[in-house]
């Protein structure tokens, strides 16, 4: 009897460990970078959800990307940043919500700007963005992910600069 | 005196005092301004008469923005171009769609006429000769590349294309500096969901626009501006009278010109003795005779632009029925039907008809921008059924495939204000949704 109550216990404890794994995947209070490192490694890009960007990984040089993708109507999409502080990813601002509409489209611009004090405002933008996206359909809900690294223009320049002066890229000489 | 050398003088006076009375009755001699003949002075309305829907600057992939071109100065400084550039044309060449996509992702600037422009249109506004760019009659796109390219490219419809060539560079001055005016950023369909649609049409998130209260221009100084831009100085000879409903009826000549202006501010002209007297008018002549007439009809801080012409004929004397349409801060302004409102009929160098709404913004209303965000993805899934109805789609791609234009506009509502919305034409519809609330105007 008592062997058969601790194979019940057993069974309950596996049961729960299982359904913790799955959710496990969710939108977390933070990511360390080997976290973040992991899901770039196992993330299958054509499976997901997020048609735009369309790589794990986007490097631009303006201060807001484009969000899209394609779902179902009535499902919800919650959007969730997180900026890089050390070796951790935190959460920036809040998370957004949108409920799918009947074309199963979504987009949206994505500010890149960490608010850092609201009055007066000033605003530092992220260099390196975590993107959390969660869609629920009724009970089940899957999980898209994208890493946003932001460089600034001038410093673009500067190693375009810092090229030419090695000699790297040919300049075109004037006489 | 001699008695007879008297009856001479009389004789000559009597006669040259009938000859007198003959021309201004029958307009014999019809001033040089009337007839139209394009002078330096109404160059610059000329100029001013034909103005694209929209002007983008695309500055690479991914990266367009709409200038806001409130008093059409930016196109001023692009027609110039334009006008130097098609000028010394040396051929046209038709050119496939994915040439033209091609072209379009370098550096360059896109004017958009929705409602297609007559190409005669462009080239009376840009004071070439009348002749023709090619074989096509309308014209929907301009590409104007600002690099090294010196052609310029046409988007006639859909599936047609040309590439203007000619020697020049099409460099506009301050194009580096335009983007660098706050506008707003704008994407392409395709951009936005490039798994489902090659769609170039572009789209921005925001929807920030004001409707206005508008008020007849029927206050005295209104009436005798628009009487005298019509009759000129026949108007102090003329009857005046009030109808019944509060409109004023101007005649002169018993009826031969009638002129009404209701209190909606609608103003109707008719002219029965302009088809006596014959009288050559080039196409521009026309055009400007009509630009004139309208400028001075409205105020002058309006912008009123031709987006329509037709040709008339009557017995031998060949007119031109123009169209225009007005501009607010540089948005179109029409009927729900998507008609302009502003008809001009030019025959043997005259009016012959005229017929417009002429009203003035007075108050500016903000809009509630509770959908502000993704305001073109929530109009079509807002209006999604509407849509579906009159234009049907088997799914999201197909329906993004199909989305032809998207543009801000002004629609008169029943009490002929100006309201705030977006003008989209999918497929072969046009709908109008108000941008306070996604709304479709029917």
């Amino acid at each position: 009897m008592k062997r058969l109550g601790l194979i019940i216990v057993l069974l309950f404890a596996t049961v729960l460990s299982i359904s913790a794994l799955g959710f496990a995947d969710g939108a977390a209070e933070q990511y360390s970078v080997e976290e973040v490192a992991e899901i770039a490694d196992e993330i299958q890009i054509d499976k997901g959800f997020v048609d735009k960007p369309k790589d794990f990984i986007l490097t631009t040089v303006s201060d807001a990307f484009i969000l899209s993708g394609t779902a179902k109507e009535n499902d919800k999409l919650t959007i969730t940043l997180y900026k890089r502080v050390g070796n951790s990813f935190v959460p920036m601002g809040e998370s957004v919500e949108i409920k799918i509409g009947p074309l199963g489209i979504f987009t949206k611009e994505v500010s890149l700007k960490d608010e850092q004090t609201k009055s007066p405002k000033e605003t530092t933008v992220s260099k390196e963005t975590f993107v959390v996206l969660e869609l629920k359909r009724g009970d089940t809900v899957t999980w898209d992910y994208r890493l946003i690294r932001f460089t600034d223009d001038k410093e673009v320049k500067k190693s375009l600069d810092t090229l030419k002066s090695s000699a790297l890229v040919p300049t075109a000489t004037v006489k | 005196m001699n008695k007879g050398l008297i009856q001479n003088i009389v004789i000559v006076v009597l006669l040259a005092t009938s000859l007198l009375l003959i021309s201004i009755r029958f307009e014999l001699f019809v001033a040089s301004g009337s007839a139209g003949a394009v002078t330096s002075e109404n160059k610059t309305a000329l100029r001013y008469s034909v103005m694209p829907g929209s002007i983008t600057l695309r500055l690479g992939p991914e990266n367009a923005v709409k200038i806001v071109d409130k008093s059409g100065f930016y196109y001023m400084e692009i027609s110039r171009v334009l006008e130097e550039s098609i000028g010394s044309r040396t051929e046209t060449l038709p050119i496939t769609a994915s040439d033209y996509r091609t072209k379009k992702e370098s550096k360059g600037i896109q004017l958009n006429f929705d409602p297609a422009i007559d190409h005669r249109l462009l080239y009376g506004s840009l004071f070439l000769e009348d002749g023709s760019l090619g074989s096509f009659d309308k014209i929907k796109e301009i590409w104007i590349p600002q690099g090294y390219d010196t052609s310029i490219y046409l988007a006639v419809d859909e599936a047609t294309y040309y590439e203007i060539k000619n020697p020049k560079l099409n460099t506009v001055s301050g194009f580096g500096n335009f983007d660098a005016l706050n506008n707003k950023k704008y994407y392409s369909i395709s951009e936005r969901f490039p798994n489902l649609t090659d769609n170039d049409v572009l789209i921005s998130d925001e929807a920030r626009l004001p409707s206005f209260v508008t008020q007849a221009m029927v206050e005295e100084e209104d009436i005798e501006r628009i009487l005298r831009a019509l009759l000129g100085s026949k108007y102090d000879f003329s009857g005046r009278v009030s109808d019944i409903d509060g409109s004023t009826v101007v005649s002169y000549d018993y009826g031969r010109e009638i002129v009404k202006i209701t209190p909606e501010g609608k103003v109707f002209y008719y002219n029965k003795s302009v088809g006596l007297q014959r009288q050559r008018m080039s196409f521009t002549d026309a055009m400007s005779i009509a630009t004139e007439l309208v400028s001075e009809i409205g105020s002058e801080q309006e912008i009123y632009v031709i987006e329509g012409v037709e040709e008339v004929q009557d017995g031998d004397s060949l007119g031109y029925r123009f169209s225009f349409s007005k501009r607010i801060d540089g948005v179109r302004v029409s009927l729900k039907t998507d008609e302009p409102v502003i008809r001009v009929l030019v025959m043997n160098g005259r009016v012959t008809a005229f017929e417009g709404l002429f009203r003035k913004a007075v108050v500016e209303v903000d809009n509630n921008l509770s959908f502000g965000e993704n305001a073109v993805l929530l109009i079509l899934e807002k209006n999604y059924d509407y849509i579906q109805e009159r234009e049907p789609f088997g799914g999201t791609s197909e329906l993004l495939d199909n989305i032809r234009s998207v543009e801000y506009a002004y629609i008169y509502s029943p009490e002929y204000n100006y309201i705030a919305s977006y003008r989209m034409v999918i497929g072969d519809t046009t709908f109008f949704f108000k941008i306070e609330d996604a709304e479709v105007i029917t």
